[in-house]
């Protein structure tokens, strides 16, 4: 069972309703406390705690009058230096808050992105996804602790990764704390589009929208086809991911043909022949032309193809086996200010030819 | 797409898929203009290229190391409101240190040819508009063996950017189960075709022309593209 210490500046009252409501299912007990002074408030992470839990706001008093002088950003920093000492074990660290779009403020505070494993806000605390998440999240410490890449992977060899990648994580398992390669693997595999790919850009690949169908029997089905094409590395329930190469390689190996040579259409055919499934092509997003589908609109999460595709502003490619992500057409009008300056003119020219058409 | 959101892509797929066998990707998304660019100082270099079978001098495969150089500029004008090419070079060098079979000695080989797109040539030899040259300034001076090395012919060829000379190393060096995951994608494949239709088809819709008169001659007379296309 993974052991989880909640945090809060609440009173116990609501804190440990909360932590109740994360300890139903036998893998996982959270254990709720106030916050202290800092020395008493560092003491409470004992040997047995397998991951943290803490609010990021502590402007409310405790139950013995003492109001936090320190934040939980500076907390946090302190438990990872002492892992850095080996004075403790490496563990997850998770930020929550009840804040009003405290997603958009975290977003903008850019030193704690390293230090936290996941945000969530309070009403996430509610959802049954939350308890596999903090599981998750402290297994996937587990297995960064074994040093071996076949069990952080959850890979036999290392035939279709990304050798550049797979260098680095070698090394890095050799001389870092485990929560420094947790975020190498947020960083470099697991968040963005490249080596893996989520549902979505893996259904849009195949030429439908998993929107459409991510409760349908098909999809499950799918799925179970697939089964050797899914990461089941660290972090895989936070992150559900696919291996691209795998993908390609599956799809080779059944239709005898490479995957990009298929329109939508042809791909759909295709794959309900084979699987009797009853999957519909996703339509053309607005003012898109290509049906060959290979990623999604970082906003919408419609299917596109990259050459639909406008190039987003914060496109930075933090390593060479990452690609660039996208919009629609129609997010492009939306939100002029996303686009990379590379895109300006093609939007320009499309906001032309629409009022053109919209005077005739 | 623009000149340098085309090369920007192409760098990021070589980078992705392709990065075994090329280095210096990094020129593809650096210095380039609205109306051109210029990849000479440092090539793009392909690695692991397969060379097939007909090889001479004779060498020993396994103990040399052959790899594709390329660099290659281009310069185009805007004439009414479109941009057409004014002028376009590349220089695709093969070449390494290889081991002769024979004596076992080591030696530097290279083969070369250039391809160049020039608007007024003032040549005193025919000079097709785009054309196909063995030999560059690198092997002038090169020990030639009992191979003869003269200016002629300019083969007739349709002009080359760099997006171009990438896909027609990777589909001339390497094997077709080599490269077919690579140029399957359809990121690559659009940016490929979006330069064949900005440089081959105005070559070849000048050149087909001559037979059709409904073809707009764009950019140049047939007879400027292949001699054998008289006035």
């Amino acid at each position: 069972m993974v052991n989880y210490l909640y945090i809060d500046d609440e009173s116990l009252e609501v804190t440990e309703l909360i932590a109740k409501g994360l300890s139903t299912k036998k893998e996982l007990k959270v254990t709720a406390i106030q916050h202290k002074e800092w020395n008493e408030h560092l003491k409470q992470i004992d040997k047995e705690i397998d991951g943290l839990l803490l609010d990021w706001d502590l402007s409310k008093k405790n139950v013995d009058g003492v109001k936090a002088d320190f934040s939980q950003e500076a907390f946090a920093q302190q438990i990872r230096k002492d892992i850095v000492e080996k004075k403790r074990k490496s563990i997850p660290i998770i930020i929550c808050s009840a804040q009003h779009n405290f997603r958009k403020f975290y977003d903008k505070e850019l030193i704690a992105h390293d230090l936290f494993d996941l945000v969530l806000e309070k009403n996430d605390l509610e959802n049954d996804i939350t308890i596999d998440y903090l599981v998750d999240l402290a297994i996937g410490y587990e297995q960064i602790a074994t040093k071996k890449y076949e069990s952080i992977l959850g890979v036999k060899n290392d035939s279709s990764i990304d050798e550049r990648f797979l260098e680095i994580l070698k090394d890095k398992v050799k001389v870092l704390p485990i929560h420094e390669v947790a975020q190498y693997l947020y960083k470099s595999l697991l968040k963005p589009e490249g080596i893996l790919i989520d549902n979505y850009v893996l259904a849009a690949r195949l030429g439908f929208s998993y929107e459409a169908y991510k409760d349908s029997k098909d999809w499950k089905l799918l799925s179970k086809k697939l089964k050797n094409v899914q990461y089941n590395g660290a972090f895989s329930i936070v992150y559900p991911n696919w291996w691209s190469v795998k993908l390609e390689e599956w799809w080779h190996k059944t239709f005898k043909n490479h995957l990009g040579l298929f329109t939508a259409k042809e791909k759909i055919v295709t794959l309900n022949k084979k699987l009797k499934t009853n999957f519909k092509i996703s339509e053309l997003a607005k003012h898109s032309k290509s049906e060959y589908y290979w990623t999604v609109c970082k906003n919408s999460k419609v299917p596109i193809a990259t050459e639909d595709g406008i190039l987003l502003k914060s496109s930075e490619r933090r390593y060479p086996w990452i690609g660039d992500s996208y919009i629609c057409f129609e997010e492009a009008l939306r939100n002029p200010r996303q686009i990379s300056v590379y895109e300006k003119d093609r939007i320009s020219k499309l906001k032309k030819r629409l009022e053109k058409t919209l005077y005739k | 797409m623009s000149l340098a959101n085309s090369l920007r892509k192409m760098g990021i797929l070589l980078d992705q898929h392709w990065c075994r066998n090329v280095t210096n990707t990094d020129v593809l998304q650096s210095n380039i203009k609205t109306l051109g660019y210029s990849i000479r100082k440092k090539p793009l270099i392909f690695k692991n290229i397969n060379v097939g079978k007909h090889i001479r001098p004779n060498i020993d495969l396994n103990k040399s190391e052959l790899q594709v150089k390329l660099c290659s500029y281009l310069n185009l004008e805007k004439v009414s409101n479109r941009y057409t090419l004014k002028s376009l070079g590349l220089n695709i060098n093969v070449e390494g240190k290889c081991s002769m079979k024979e004596n076992k000695e080591e030696k530097d080989l290279m083969f070369s040819f250039h391809i160049d797109y020039e608007g007024n040539s003032k040549s005193e030899f025919y000079h097709p508009i785009s054309h196909l040259q063995i030999g560059s300034d690198a092997i002038k001076d090169s020990d030639t063996g009992s191979l003869l090395k003269v200016e002629q012919p300019r083969f007739s060829h349709y002009p080359m950017d760099v997006i171009l000379a990438i896909d027609f190393i990777i589909h001339n060096f390497y094997t077709n189960e080599q490269h077919k995951k690579f140029t399957s994608l359809p990121a690559y494949r659009n940016i490929v075709k979006e330069s064949a239709t900005k440089y081959i088809k105005p070559y070849i819709e000048s050149i087909y022309s001559y037979w059709n008169n409904e073809i707009e001659n764009k950019d140049f007379k047939p007879y400027d593209a292949i001699c054998s296309l008289p006035k």
